[in-house]
């Protein structure tokens, strides 16, 4: 059996003309950008704030919780810290390497890394502030009769909110960035554009995912803040 | 406000308390009678066990062996956190929480208690306007970080009463104000006890402030012991041994002056029996006999004369009545 | 703000955020992000690292969701021993690889084969035994030629390599990797007789600018690369077929290849039979001239030949 068809009569396309900008690869082609923005930039940066927040909910829920053991038993604080530190320090490329041959070329994978190097900005952030609750206050609010999950949830978790929000701030900027990375393994995400334009450099591509990127981690960081000033209005106030 | 007033005895039984750790106890087997609606200081140096006492009766601290009874009851017949939520708790930085405004903080047990939210603001407004935190609206959405020392001490007392506990535990509530502020709380406080009547338990380091507060005052020696129980006359003319009058200073005899005023010094002369170089300094009836003795030394007088209600001098006292308090006659 | 109000607030915002979450998540079928949960008429299609390989998955891809597949298209995968390995790991099902290659590079197939029908066979056969099947091949192939420009090549008469033989000293270029080995520069030395080509070495993509400014006369090309769409330069014949023979087929497990309907399986080989190199260097073009993203060459291709719905 012959493994060549008959070969076919296509119907090629045209792919229109090409500007200027676009042919002398300058800064920032505005019209190229527009043209691409549906098919490309948009759905890479809906994808890139999924995978952010994805990343970002699943690393609190781990951070959190593991901060509220140690703050119970505080002999758990060193090596608790000391994992979340280690996985910090992993190169990202190097974890997703080592991922891959288990979780595959996948979502998953993805997630793990990013989750792993939010962990030890969480993890502290939710510690510090709980600890950073004066003492005095948590005498009395003991004296006063308040059980001990009483004066965890209404006195020391509002107070450590700002260093939870502090901690959320930095791990969400983080995590944006870091999300460009993820295009090594998953086809989506900011990095996807940007990696697909080194190779055969065109500024503008990478150019324009990179500061969708920049704006992305702004845009989070101004919610996240504004979000903290609602929930800590004390801090606010002045004499 | 309730009408009738609520509130109990302090019982301590031989209380004492041994710290994990070390042999000599903290508190040793101390048994004193707190009356209802009475104002009893703890004093003493520190190792003393003026704090652990205290500590001990809500339960921050337990019992090695003795007991301590509110009302009828002992401390340990219910679980310690509903005990403390019937136990005003007042302390030093007054730990008020930073995060809520001065009603919720006042509110807060009464709202861990349970009562209806409307029931909880009209407390409160009614205790900021006790210790004197008017008008209360300009008061009542403000935070922590937004009073000075003192106003806060205020609030954190009015905090301690919000849910009409029958007793009141302050560890030295005052003790971080400086002195002019220091003054003007402990009147509050005086004031609000006249008018509110709880039975107190007051820790203090500073003994003229226990002189100047309380009722009856404890004090407490070095391994817990307690070493005199008595009103501050008593205690000031008749200390019970060295240990007591060394404590309680040189100054006792001055410090007992303090607790009289020119109105308690009966059969005077009259206002022109002045006698020495320097005229006599005429002073309000409530000036305490301890100033009018200071004063008199300031002007290098041999007395002091008194002023009536109209202004003018009405007596005048003699540096030996200043001294004696009672005239030769009644001696 | 007050302590209910503000717990209130918390526990919307939890709220609006867990909805959130399940409706991105939900919505996010036509996003990369989707893979496919497995199972019948799904399917996992890999692409190597560079343009056309990318387009390439895109074609299959696409295609195949067109009827009805839930298609996951895993970009990047690797170079050639890589995505073998990936195929054979069950990471992707299908992926289109160069008959050369397979040939050359996966067989470790020294000896030159004399047609592209010979190498196609030789490719099935040795697939086969690693119980990997081959569909249908492309017309147009991707293996390395030698350009020149056209009036360098009417000036000495050139139509094929050999013709290089009686010209003098030129200068010749590929890339740094490309320098020893059969069809590099020494093979093509060796094998044409070509004292008098000299070497330039420089990196891929920098050729066609040397050329045009006449520093080099005569560089190593891809042969589906879109700068050969423009009718300055000529590639010459290769009549020892050095460079072999190079034809996109699509490589799929045997098993995958049977749970398959003849419908995908005709689907597949008709994209492949529509890919002539003046449509492959179109694409290409489309790709680095034009700047466009792979996905959206592929489609206008697919929806051109009416091999999916707009």
């Amino acid at each position: 059996m012959s493994g060549f068809a008959p070969s076919g009569d296509p119907i090629i396309p045209d792919y229109g003309e090409v500007s200027d900008c676009v042919t002398n690869n300058d800064f920032f082609c505005t019209d190229w950008f527009v043209q691409q923005w549906p098919s490309v930039f948009w759905p890479a940066l809906l994808d890139h704030i999924l995978m952010t927040v994805i990343a970002i909910v699943v690393g609190f829920a781990i951070a959190f919780t593991a901060a509220l053991v140690a703050h119970r038993r505080k002999w758990l604080t060193a090596p608790f810290s000391m994992v979340t530190t280690f996985l910090y320090t992993l190169p990202p490329l190097a974890l997703f390497q080592l991922l891959v041959p288990i979780t595959g070329l996948s979502l998953l994978t993805v997630e793990i890394a990013l989750v792993a190097f939010t962990l030890v900005l969480l993890f502290r952030g939710v510690l510090s502030g709980l600890l950073a609750v004066p003492d005095d206050v948590k005498r009395a609010a003991r004296g006063m009769g308040l059980s001990s999950q009483q004066v965890l949830w209404r006195v020391e978790m509002p107070l450590a909110m700002p260093s939870i929000i502090s901690g959320l701030r930095i791990a969400t900027v983080l995590t944006v960035s870091i999300a460009t990375i993820a295009a090594f393994v998953v086809d989506a995400g900011l990095g996807a554009p940007i990696l697909k334009a080194i190779s055969s450099p065109f500024n503008t591509q990478f150019i324009g995912a990179g500061a969708l990127a920049v704006l992305l981690a702004f845009l989070l960081d101004g919610i996240l803040a504004l979000t903290g000033r609602a929930l800590t209005p004390w801090t606010k106030a002045s004499r | 406000m309730t009408d009738a007033k609520n509130t109990s005895t302090i019982v301590f039984d031989r209380a004492t308390k041994i710290y994990p750790g070390s042999d000599a106890p903290a508190l040793d087997g101390l048994s004193i009678e707190v009356r209802a609606g009475e104002l009893v200081c703890l004093v003493g140096p520190s190792g003393g066990g003026k704090t652990t006492a205290l500590q001990l009766v809500n339960r921050l601290v337990d019992l090695t062996s003795g007991d301590i009874r509110i009302g009828d009851r002992s401390i340990t017949d219910i679980p310690a956190i509903e005990l403390r939520r019937t136990i005003g708790y007042a302390i030093q930085q007054s730990g008020l929480f930073p995060h809520m405004t001065v009603i919720d903080n006042i509110g807060i047990v009464p709202s861990v208690l349970g009562w209806e939210k409307t029931r909880v603001r009209d407390r409160a407004h009614e205790l900021l306007e006790l210790v004197g935190l008017t008008p209360v609206p300009e008061w009542a959405d403000r935070y922590p970080s937004q009073l000075s020392g003192g106003q806060q001490q205020r609030v954190g007392i009015a905090r301690a009463l919000a849910a009409d506990p029958p007793v009141m535990l302050m560890d030295e509530p005052f003790g971080a104000l400086d002195p002019i502020t220091r003054t003007t709380v402990q009147d509050e406080f005086l004031h609000v006890q006249r008018t509110v009547g709880k039975t107190t338990l007051f820790v203090t380091h500073d003994i003229d402030e226990a002189i100047k507060m309380g009722d009856r005052i404890a004090i407490l020696k070095p391994g817990g012991l307690l070493a005199q129980f008595d009103t501050p006359e008593k205690l000031l003319t008749e200390p019970a041994d060295d240990f007591v009058a060394e404590f309680l200073g040189q100054e006792r005899g001055l410090k007992r002056l303090s607790l009289y005023t020119l109105s308690d010094l009966d059969d005077l002369a009259s206002a022109d029996a002045t006698t020495g170089r320097a005229p006599w300094p005429a002073l309000p009836a409530d000036t305490t006999v301890r100033n009018a003795l200071s004063l008199a030394a300031a002007h290098g007088a041999e007395g002091v004369r008194v002023l009536g209600e109209d202004g003018s001098p009405i007596a005048a006292a003699p540096l030996s009545r200043l001294v004696h308090l009672q005239s030769e006659e009644s001696v | 703000m007050r302590g209910p109000s503000r717990r209130r607030l918390l526990r919307s915002l939890a709220g609006m955020g867990a909805v959130a979450g399940v409706g991105a998540l939900s919505a996010c079928s036509t996003s990369a992000l989707t893979s496919s949960v497995g199972g019948a008429r799904s399917l996992t299609v890999g692409s190597k690292t560079f343009a056309e390989s990318w387009i390439m998955g895109e074609l299959y891809a696409q295609g195949l969701r067109g009827i009805g597949y839930q298609v996951d298209l895993k970009t990047n995968v690797g170079s050639a021993q890589i995505i073998e390995q990936a195929l054979h790991a069950g990471e992707i099902d299908l992926y289109p690889e160069y008959t050369g290659v397979i040939v050359v590079s996966l067989a470790g197939e020294d000896g030159l084969l004399e047609s592209a029908e010979a190498t196609y066979e030789f490719a099935r056969d040795w697939e086969a035994q690693q119980g990997v099947a081959m569909l249908k091949a492309t017309p147009f192939e991707n293996k390395n030629a030698i350009a020149v420009r056209a009036d360098f090549a009417q000036e000495h008469g050139l139509t094929s390599i050999e013709d290089l033989r009686g010209i003098g000293d030129f200068v010749y270029s590929t890339y740094p990797d490309n320098v020893s080995g059969a069809q590099g520069y020494e093979g093509i030395v060796e094998s044409y007789d070509l004292p008098n080509m000299k070497l330039q070495t420089l990196s891929i993509g920098l050729n066609y600018q040397a050329i045009e400014r006449g520093e080099i006369q005569a560089a190593d090309v891809f042969t589906t690369d879109p700068q050969l769409l423009r009718s300055d330069l000529v590639v010459l014949d290769d009549p020892l077929n050095l460079f072999g023979f190079q034809n996109v087929v699509p490589l799929l497990r045997d098993e995958v290849l049977e749970s398959l309907d003849t419908e995908a399986i005709d689907l597949l080989d008709t994209i492949n039979s529509l890919l002539t190199l003046e449509a492959i260097q179109t694409l290409n073009a489309a790709s680095a001239v034009n700047r466009l993203d792979p996905a959206q060459v592929a489609r206008e291709f697919l929806l051109a030949n009416d091999l999916i719905e707009g």
